[in-house]
């Protein structure tokens, strides 16, 4: 079935995120080894005793901090609308001028439009005893996830569906991954997929008290790491099928060769702590593409810096790469920008078709003693970025209630199927 | 890829599966909401549960009393998947977990209602207690989540990532819903899909979904002249069914441009059958077309004042369809044999 579908091509991305809101300060920023975290200022520090946070500080520079349209949503639709102005601006569609197009949005979130029921309660000054008031339903009708994605198809043109997965923290490869499965199914020709979300209280609070927050730095895979930082923002691929993209002559970064989505059917909050959900992922995803572990040249893991989560990735790695494993450059870009929900893996799969496109490995900084409780030596690539061939990249993401996700990007193929370094 | 139901179930506040749909979802229950999610203590220990994660998982783990569905999950728990929609399923969590965290502060909010926070756990609950470990996928598309959960089944089982698919779909109310005038009863369905064979007494096929400019009954028919040409190779439907979308169709003209177009002669309305529109409708309606195809003989008069035009001599195909205020349509077309 594989041989009959169409190829999937990035053609373009953006990002709103805690590094700077555009995918050049991005990408430097990451090959640089640059912190985005510092102590949180969008909540009072002092209720947290680990108060830091990866936030967004250039909003305010950004043209949709100033449209007056986009107020009466959550700060996620503005992150979204940013993010793929930018993604299309990349990628050559500026103007969709094809009024009957098939195009797609699809955007993952973890809190969505939480923000809005915050301001609710400041607003009306609700409280436990009280906690509804009068709120008028103007307030309120705006806080459906499915807003992120409707609000950029009408925004931008795009005809086709628009949906929002509510996948917690995989929800940015879910997107990727399902606009993969449209595309080369001939169902679409162009996707905008990514993942949003905005800092909120809410999501703060839950990190927190699951005491799964670190007070000093986030260093994924490392013997002293102490848990994960909360970032924010938002990431925007615009996936398109190959022919079109060819016949038009847009700039490819990569091909989405493979995806899978598992559950780990086992607990609310914390992940299989053998990975069984991640390594049916892995290797799902590794035959969608046609690959061997072998021939994965880097992974850019889910790694959150909790002691629960790398353990368990770590360890599905292994199961998956076996003795190859020390040989594989692994990073985790949210050392850098903390782990900003349903948009880190949409993040991510920018990092990864960056890093296929420059050849180029961002590292993972803070990470400087990989844990010797894992069942095998691993290469965090540490500190600064690295030169290297990379034909495919691997991206994991899970999320709460288990569910897990990985996609493969790959360096474009020439029509005869080779990748010349 | 055709695609079919093996097998659906649904509960709403006094109604329940094995009870046939027709002729329940007219009732009007004295109660909107559910006194207990699971009277029949199916969840176990499940007080930290959120309402929809509730519902949902004690109404999907009907569809688990066939041993060979059973068995195929424990031979392969990652050849099934889990497609849930979900509209404002959490709002009143997440109210309540906020408040408790602005009014006491951060240390005293209860990790256990964490997930409840989440629209994804209420799916993944019900992966857990059925031991499924196939995709596991949550939407959220307004009136459309439905056809959107139709549709990655579909696709997960064209692209060979699964053999069977659940498809649910849940509605809790509460105090912020009643805001949003969302008060609708609560309700859950679910359905168990798989690929068509050779002799399918019914079969659906991927849904269209799209963004129009603007929506009216041209638009609309047009776009169900264009699915069912594509997959029936002839541009007209027995009737169709309106699952979401009075406050842009209405129902008498949209019968006469059917009609005229000759794309339809009969039209019924969900609002009609159920009282209200909901998101979960969708599903609903895609369940009682079923329950009525399979039916030796069916007397579709008995969708009565729902009806709007005559009710055809015999009826082999309906477009189930939904569409809304921002300009979104969904066209699903279903087939008897």
């Amino acid at each position: 079935m594989t041989d009959k579908m169409r190829r999937v091509a990035v053609t373009g991305v953006g990002v709103v995120s805690p590094l700077g809101s555009d995918k050049d300060i991005f990408w430097n920023g990451l090959l640089e080894g640059r912190s985005a975290i510092e102590k949180v200022t969008k909540l009072d520090p002092d209720l947290y005793p680990r108060n830091l946070a990866a936030e967004i500080k250039d909003w305010d520079q950004l043209p949709e901090a100033d449209d007056p349209s986009l107020t009466r949503y959550g700060q996620a639709v503005g992150y979204s609308v940013a993010a793929s102005r930018m993604a299309l601006h990349d990628a050559g569609l500026e103007a969709v001028t094809d009024v009957h197009n098939d195009y797609d949005v699809l955007i993952g979130t973890t809190m969505g439009n939480q923000d809005i029921v915050e301001r609710i309660i400041n607003k009306y000054e609700l409280s436990e005893s009280d906690p509804v008031k009068d709120i008028r339903a103007k307030d309120l009708s705006h806080f459906s996830a499915s807003l992120l994605s409707t609000e950029v198809a009408r925004r931008f043109g795009f005809k086709g569906s628009a949906l929002t997965f509510v996948n917690a923290c995989a929800a940015g490869n879910y997107s990727v991954g399902t606009a993969f499965d449209r595309i080369r199914t001939g169902r679409s020709k162009i996707i905008l997929a990514g993942g949003a979300d905005p800092f909120s209280r809410t999501c703060y609070t839950i990190f927190h008290r699951l005491n799964a927050s670190s007070g000093d730095a986030c260093r994924p895979f490392d013997q002293e790491r102490n848990g994960m930082v909360v970032g924010e923002g938002a990431a925007m691929l615009v996936l398109e099928d190959y022919e079109h993209a060819r016949k038009r002559g847009a700039n490819i970064y990569a091909e989405v060769t493979g995806y899978a989505l598992t559950c780990d059917a086992y607990h609310a909050t914390a992940p299989h702590p053998e990975g069984h959900g991640a390594i049916k992922a892995m290797k799902r995803a590794l035959h969608v593409a046609g690959l061997s572990p072998a021939q994965i040249d880097y992974v850019s893991a889910h790694g959150t810096g909790t002691a629960a989560n790398d353990h368990s990735e770590a360890t599905a790695l292994h199961d998956v790469s076996g003795d190859r494993l020390p040989q594989i450059p692994i990073s985790s870009i949210k050392s850098m920008i903390g782990h900003c929900m349903g948009a880190a893996s949409a993040f991510e799969a920018v990092a990864c078709a960056m890093a296929i496109h420059h050849q180029r490995l961002p590292p993972t900084i803070n990470t400087t003693m990989v844990d010797s409780a894992f069942p095998s030596a691993m290469d965090v690539i540490p500190g600064k970025s690295r030169k290297a061939p990379v034909n495919h990249a691997m991206s994991n993401a899970f999320a709460f209630g288990g569910n897990v996700s990985s996609i493969i990007l790959s360096r474009l193929a020439s029509d005869d199927g080779n990748r010349v370094h | 890829m055709p695609f079919i139901i093996d097998e659906f179930v649904f509960k709403m506040p006094g109604i329940e599966s094995p009870a046939p749909l027709l002729g329940t979802i007219g009732e009007k229950p004295a109660e909107r909401q559910f006194v207990n999610y699971d009277a029949n203590k199916s969840l176990g220990k499940s007080r930290h549960l959120s309402a929809a994660t509730k519902l949902l998982s004690s109404t999907a783990t009907k569809l688990l009393g066939h041993k060979s569905f059973q068995q195929a999950i424990e031979s392969a728990p990652t050849r099934v998947g889990i497609f849930i929609a979900e509209n404002n399923v959490n709002l009143k969590d997440d109210f309540d977990f906020d408040l408790c965290a602005k009014t006491h502060g951060p240390d005293h909010v209860s990790p256990l209602q964490a997930p409840n926070t989440l629209a994804n756990v209420v799916g993944s609950h019900f992966a857990r207690i059925s031991s499924i470990e196939g995709p596991n996928s949550t939407v959220s598309a307004g009136q459309h989540g439905v056809y959107h959960a139709l549709d990655m089944a579909e696709l997960g089982l064209q692209c060979g990532a699964i053999d069977t698919a659940i498809v649910g779909a849940v509605n809790v109310t509460s105090c912020y819903h009643k805001i949003l005038q969302h008060d609708q009863r609560e309700v859950c369905v679910a359905a168990r899909l798989s690929r068509a064979h050779g002799d399918a007494a019914v079969t659906l096929y991927p849904p269209l979904m799209r963004t129009l400019p603007d929506i009216d009954e041209e638009k609309v028919a047009r776009l169900i002249a264009l699915q069912a040409r594509k997959h029936l190779k002839h541009s007209d439907v027995d009737m169709v069914w309106i699952a979401n979308g009075l406050s842009q169709l209405d129902p008498d003209r949209f019968t006469t441009v059917l009609t005229t177009k000759k794309t339809s002669h009969c039209v019924v309305s969900g609002k009609h059958l159920f009282g209200n529109e909901g998101h979960c409708d969708p599903l609903i309606l895609t369940c009682l077309a079923h329950e009525m195809f399979m039916e030796e003989t069916t007397d579709w008069s008995r969708l009565g004042k729902a009806m709007f035009g005559p009710a055809p001599e015999r009826t082999g195909t309906i477009a189930i369809i939904s569409c809304d205020e921002h300009n979104q349509l969904s066209v699903l077309i279903m087939v008897k044999a």
